[in-house]
C-alpha cells in the first residue's frame, strides 16, 4: 500500500517537473510561440486565398482542360473529365469545403498544382527551373544594396556637411525618382543597345557550350546589368533608412559617454553607432530576402531574363490557373517564413528582446 | 601655504556655435579644484555647470567649443596639461585615465548590446592593448567589490538588467576602473530613491577618503551639499556667482541667489513657512541682461546693479562673490 | 457664414505658410500643382486624337507634334498630356483608399485593443505576407481591370496595411500620454478623445504617408500597364512604356519611351521632395538632429 502511494507520487512529481519545464520553456520562450502562432494563423489564411484563386477565375476551368485532354490523347470528353479533375485534383462537383479539404491534401501530399497545358509541369518543377536564377539574381543585388547602403547611411549620418554629402543626397533624391524597371530600361538603352557593351537579354549564351568559370563569367556578364538597375534605387532606400536610425543612434547618450571613456572613433563607429543602428534594419533585410521569393516580374521581364517572377508572369498571360495557385501559396509561404525569421532573429541579435523584457 | 590644486581653470570661455548665432554657455570662469576634495557645483538646470564640468574632459557636447580660457591639470605625478589644448590620441589617453565621469543619465550611458565585463574590457583595451584577460577580469572585479556588487553576475549583464541603483553603482565602478585621480559626477543620484541615493554617496565619500580621488559634484540638491562636500560653486546664468568652502558659504551666503537657493531648500528643522522660492525665472542665453546677471531677481537690486557688471570679490581667503555687496562685506573683513 | 470663411481663409494662410516653410515642400508642391493643372487643362487646351496613321510612325520631333509620333503614328506629347489624369487619378484615388483604410483600422486596433487589435493585425499581417505585385499581376490580367477606381482598389488593397500598423504604434504610445490619460479620468467620450486628440496628433504623419503611397502607387501601377497586364487606353504612359520596350532597339522609340520617363521621374522627385520637406516641418524631431 505504502509503495504504491509511493510510486504514484514519483510519477506524478515526474509529470509535475514535465510540466513544469514545459511551462518554463513556454515562457522564457513565449515571444518565440506567439511569433509562431501568428505565422501559422498567417499562412493557413494564405492558402485558403490561394484556394480562392481558382474559385474566383470566370468560366469552368475543368470544361476546358477536359476538352483540351479530350483533343490530345484521343479519348472521350467523360473519359477526359474525369482524368482532368484527377490531375488537377480539383473537383467542380463537390462543395466547397469538401474543394478545400482535397486542395488540403493535395499539398500534403505534394501537390501544388499542375499545368494545364503541360501535364509534366508542375508547381514543383517551376520553382526548381526558375527560382534559382532569381534567387542568384536578386539576392545578389539585395546583399549588395544592403551593404553599401548601410555604410552609406551611416557616413551620412555622421558627416553632415561638405561635398559628399551633397552628393549622397542627390543620389538619394535620383534613385528614389526613378523606379528600378526604369532605370534598367536606361541601362538597356546605353550599354546593351547604344554601346553594346553588355548583352540585351537571358541569363547566359545557350549557343555557347561551356562549363566551369567560362559559364560562371558567362552568367555573371549577363547578370551584370540587371543587379546594377536593382542596386542602384535599392542603395539609396537602404541608405535612408540607415541614416534615419544612425541619426537617431547619433543622439544616445552612450554615444557620447564612450567618447568620454576615451575609445577610438573606430571603435564607437563599428560597436556603438553601427552596431545599435543597424539592429532594426536586420528585420527589413530578412523580410526583403523574403520578397525575393515573390519574384521580381518587372525587372526579369525587362531584361527577359528568365527567372521566377518573368515565369509568374508568363503563366499568368497563358492563364495557367493552378500553377498561378501554387506559385501564389509558395511565394506567400516563403515571406512568412521570411518574416517569422526575421522576428527571431530581431530577438536574437537585440540581448533587449533575448532575455524577455 | 599654497594650496594643492589639481585643476585650475583660468578665464574658460565655452560657446555653442549654432548656424545662425553662437550662445554662450560660460563666460570667463575661473575656478580652482583642490586635490582630494569634493568640490561641488550648484545652479538651476541650464546655468551652465554641467559644460564647464564637461571642459576638463575636453568633451562640451557638440556644437559646443571651448574658445578661451586655460584648464590646467596637475597630475601626480608634477606634469601639467593643458586640457583644452589637448587633441587627438593624447585626449583620447587622457580621458578616463586621468579624469573620469558617472553620468547623469546612467541608463542611457552603457551600449545596449554588450554586457557589462565586455564594455569594462573594451575600455581597458583601447587604452593599452598590453592589459590581459586575467588583469581585466581582476580590475573589473575589483572596482565592483568597491560598490559592493557581486563581479561574477554583474559582468555577464547587459544594461538592461540592472536596477536604477545597481546601474549607478555600476557607473561609479566604471569610472574607478582606470585609476583615475579626478571623478565628475553628474546629478549621480538623480532618479533614485533617497535611501538609494544616500547609500551611493556614502560609498562615493569612501572613495574619496580612502582613494583620495578629487571629486566635482554636479547637483541642485543643496542637502547633498552640505553633507558631503568640501567645496561649493554657485553658478547662474554661465557665470560664477559665488564659490567657497562649505562653512564659509552656507554661513555667509554673500550673494544673494546663493542665499535663494539655500532659503529654497526645506529641511527637516526649519519651519515650511520660511521657504522661500526665488522670483523669477532662469535667464535664457538669448536675453541680454545688463549689469549684473541675477539684478532682475535680486531684491536687493541697486541702481549700480543694471550698470556695471560686478567682479569676484574675495571675502576671506576661501570664499569669494560676484555681487557689489560682497565688495562692501569683504572691504570691512580687510579693515 | 463668415466665420467659416475667415477660418477657411486662416486654414490656408497655415497650410501656404507650412508649404514655404521649407524649399523642398516649395518645389515639391509646384511640381504637383503643374502636373494637376496639366491633368485638369491639358487635355481642353491640346485635344489627342487616338485614332492611328500608319504612315506617320515614329516620326521624329517637329513643329506639328513636338515630341514626335509613336508607333502608330499617334502624337506622343498629347498622348502625353492625356495620360496624366490617368495616372493622377489613379494615384490619388490609391492613396485616398489606403490611408483611408489605414489610417481608420490603425485607430481602432490601437485604441480598441483586445480581441479586435488581434484580428486586424492578423488580417494586416496576411496582406503584407502576401506578395503583392504577383498578386496585382494576376488580378489585374484575369479581371482585365480597365477602370481606374478598381485599379486603385486593387493597388490600395495592398498599400493600407504598412500605415495601419504605424498609425496603431503610434495610437498606442499616445494613449498612454498623460493628456490622453487626462481626457479619459474627465469621461471624455471615446469618440472625441479620437476626433479631437488623436487623429490631430498624427495628422501630419498621415498627410507624409499620402504623398508616400502616392509615390508609390506610381511605381506600381505604371509597372503593371508596363507588362501589358492590365488593359488601358494607349494614351497612358505604362502603355506607351509598354510600346517603347517592344520596341527598345530602334533608336526612333527613343522619344516614346524618354517622354513618360522622364515625366514619372519628375512627378517622382516632386513628391520625395513635398514629403521629406513636410517631414522635416512638421516633425520637430527630425530637425534638432
Amino acid at each position: 500500500m505504502e509503495e504504491t502511494t509511493k510510486k504514484t507520487n514519483k510519477f506524478t512529481s515526474f509529470f509535475k517537473k514535465i510540466g513544469f519545464f514545459l511551462s518554463e520553456i513556454f515562457i522564457k520562450y513565449r515571444f518565440f510561440f506567439s511569433r509562431l502562432g501568428i505565422s501559422l494563423v498567417t499562412l493557413a489564411l494564405a492558402i485558403i486565398f490561394g484556394f480562392l484563386v481558382v474559385k474566383l477565375m470566370p468560366g469552368d476551368v475543368v470544361q476546358m482542360y477536359a476538352k483540351q485532354l479530350a483533343d490530345a490523347r484521343k479519348i472521350p470528353y467523360e473519359e477526359a473529365y474525369r482524368q482532368a479533375v484527377q490531375l488537377l485534383n480539383y473537383d467542380p462537383s463537390l462543395n466547397l469545403w469538401q474543394q478545400l479539404g482535397q486542395y488540403l491534401s493535395g499539398i500534403f501530399k505534394g501537390n501544388f498544382g499542375v499545368s494545364m497545358f503541360n501535364s509534366d509541369v508542375t508547381t514543383l518543377t517551376i520553382i526548381r527551373d526558375f527560382l534559382p536564377w532569381t534567387l542568384f539574381l536578386s539576392g545578389a543585388s539585395l546583399l549588395i544594396s544592403f551593404v553599401l547602403g548601410i555604410a552609406l547611411g551611416s557616413k551620412m549620418a555622421s558627416k553632415r556637411k561638405g561635398f559628399g554629402h551633397a552628393a549622397a543626397n542627390t543620389y538619394i533624391v535620383v534613385s528614389g525618382s526613378i523606379p528600378d524597371y526604369l532605370f534598367g530600361l536606361i541601362l538597356i538603352l546605353i550599354f546593351a543597345v547604344g554601346l553594346r557593351w553588355f548583352p540585351i537579354s537571358g541569363n547566359y549564351d545557350i549557343l555557347l557550350e561551356m562549363d566551369g568559370w567560362p559559364w560562371i563569367l558567362n552568367v555573371l556578364y549577363h547578370a551584370f546589368l540587371p543587379i546594377v538597375a536593382y542596386s542602384f534605387v535599392q542603395i539609396g532606400v537602404w541608405a535612408i533608412s540607415m541614416r534615419g536610425s544612425a541619426i537617431g543612434t547619433l543622439g544616445e547618450d552612450y554615444i557620447y559617454a564612450a567618447r568620454v571613456r576615451g575609445l577610438r572613433e573606430r571603435t564607437i563607429r563599428a560597436k556603438y553607432l553601427r552596431r545599435n543602428s543597424m539592429l532594426p534594419l536586420i528585420t527589413s533585410l530578412a523580410v526583403s530576402f523574403g520578397a525575393i521569393f515573390g519574384g521580381s516580374p518587372l525587372m526579369e521581364n525587362i531584361f527577359n531574363y528568365p527567372g521566377f517572377g518573368a515565369e509568374f508572369n508568363n503563366r499568368i498571360g497563358l492563364r495557367d490557373y493552378f500553377i498561378i495557385q501554387g506559385l501564389i501559396v509558395f511565394m506567400s509561404l516563403m515571406i512568412i517564413l521570411a518574416n517569422f525569421v526575421a522576428d527571431s532573429l530581431y530577438s536574437i541579435i537585440d540581448p533587449r528582446i533575448r532575455r524577455g523584457n | 601655504m599654497e594650496k594643492d590644486y589639481i585643476f585650475e581653470l583660468k578665464d574658460v570661455t565655452i560657446d555653442y556655435k549654432m548656424k545662425m548665432f553662437s550662445l554662450r554657455a560660460n563666460d570667463q570662469v575661473s575656478i580652482n579644484l583642490e586635490r582630494g576634495k569634493i568640490t561641488a557645483l550648484v545652479g538651476e538646470s541650464g546655468s551652465g555647470k554641467t559644460t564647464l564640468a564637461t571642459s576638463l574632459l575636453n568633451c562640451v557636447s557638440e556644437p559646443g567649443e571651448i574658445t578661451g580660457g586655460n584648464v590646467l591639470f596637475h597630475s601626480k605625478d608634477g606634469t601639467t596639461l593643458d586640457v583644452a589644448k589637448l587633441s587627438g590620441e593624447d585626449l583620447r589617453l587622457f580621458r578616463w585615465a586621468k579624469v573620469s565621469m558617472v553620468f547623469q543619465g546612467s541608463q542611457s550611458a552603457l551600449n545596449p548590446v554588450m554586457t557589462i565585463g565586455a564594455q569594462f574590457a573594451e575600455t581597458m583595451k583601447e587604452h593599452d592593448r598590453r592589459f590581459t584577460k586575467e588583469q581585466i577580469k581582476a580590475k573589473s572585479e575589483e572596482v565592483l567589490g568597491i560598490v559592493n556588487l557581486d563581479p561574477d553576475r554583474v559582468l555577464s549583464m547587459y544594461p538592461h538588467e540592472l536596477s536604477g541603483g545597481m546601474k549607478q553603482r555600476v557607473m561609479i565602478a566604471f569610472s574607478l576602473l582606470l585609476d583615475p585621480e579626478f571623478i565628475i559626477l553628474d546629478e549621480p543620484t538623480t532618479a533614485l530613491d533617497v535611501i538609494t541615493q544616500d547609500y551611493i554617496f556614502n560609498i562615493l565619500k569612501d572613495i574619496n577618503v580612502k582613494r583620495g580621488i578629487s571629486m566635482l559634484l554636479l547637483t541642485h540638491d543643496i542637502a547633498i551639499v552640505s553633507k558631503y562636500a568640501d567645496y561649493i560653486g554657485v553658478m547662474y546664468g554661465g557665470k560664477l556667482m559665488e564659490f567657497g568652502d562649505v562653512y564659509s558659504v552656507f554661513e555667509k551666503k554673500s550673494h544673494p541667489y546663493t542665499e535663494g537657493l539655500i532659503k529654497a531648500t526645506p529641511s527637516l528643522i526649519c519651519d515650511i513657512s520660511e521657504i522661500e522660492s526665488i522670483p523669477g525665472h532662469s535667464p535664457s542665453f538669448m536675453e541680454k541682461v545688463s549689469g549684473c546677471l541675477f539684478n532682475p531677481r535680486c531684491k536687493y537690486a541697486k541702481e549700480e546693479c543694471s550698470k556695471e557688471v560686478p567682479e569676484m570679490y574675495e571675502i576671506s581667503s576661501d570664499h569669494c562673490a560676484r555681487c557689489f555687496r560682497a565688495k562692501k562685506k569683504g572691504e570691512s573683513h580687510g579693515e | 457664414m463668415k466665420k467659416f470663411f475667415s477660418s477657411l481663409g486662416s486654414f490656408l494662410l497655415k497650410v501656404w505658410k507650412t508649404i514655404c516653410a521649407n524649399k523642398k515642400t516649395l518645389v515639391g508642391f509646384f511640381i504637383f500643382v503643374f502636373f494637376i493643372l496639366i491633368a485638369i487643362f491639358g487635355p481642353m487646351i491640346f485635344p489627342y486624337d487616338p485614332s492611328t496613321h500608319g504612315l506617320n510612325y515614329f516620326e521624329a520631333p517637329s513643329w506639328d507634334h513636338p515630341l514626335g509620333t509613336d508607333e502608330a503614328g499617334r502624337d506622343i506629347f498629347r498622348q502625353l498630356i492625356d495620360g496624366t489624369r490617368d495616372i493622377l487619378s489613379i494615384a490619388l484615388l490609391t492613396s485616398a483608399i489606403a490611408v483611408t483604410f489605414g489610417t481608420l483600422l490603425g485607430v481602432i486596433s490601437g485604441y480598441a485593443g483586445g480581441w479586435l487589435d488581434r484580428i486586424i493585425q492578423i488580417v494586416s499581417n496576411l496582406f503584407l505576407s502576401i506578395p503583392s505585385l504577383p498578386v496585382l499581376l494576376m488580378l489585374s490580367a484575369i479581371f482585365n481591370i480597365s477602370n481606374s477606381f478598381f485599379f486603385a482598389l486593387t493597388l490600395a488593397a495592398f498599400s493600407w496595411a504598412g500605415l495601419c500598423r504605424a498609425v496603431r504604434s503610434q495610437i498606442m504610445s499616445l494613449k498612454e500620454r498623460d493628456f490622453i490619460l487626462i481626457c479619459k479620468v474627465m469621461n471624455v467620450s471615446k469618440m472625441k478623445i479620437i476626433m479631437t486628440e488623436l487623429i490631430p496628433n498624427i495628422a501630419s504623419y498621415i498627410l507624409i504617408n499620402f504623398i508616400v503611397i502616392i509615390r508609390n502607387a506610381i511605381i506600381g501601377s505604371v509597372g503593371i500597364m508596363m507588362l501589358g497586364l492590365a488593359d488601358f487606353q494607349p494614351s497612358n504612359w505604362g502603355a506607351m512604356l509598354f510600346r517603347a520596350k517592344a520596341n527598345i532597339t530602334s533608336i526612333k522609340a527613343l522619344s516614346l519611351f524618354l517622354s513618360p520617363a522622364v515625366c514619372i521621374a519628375l512627378i517622382q522627385t516632386g513628391s520625395i521632395l513635398l514629403s521629406n520637406g513636410l517631414d522635416e516641418t512638421l516633425n520637430p524631431k527630425l530637425k534638432k538632429n
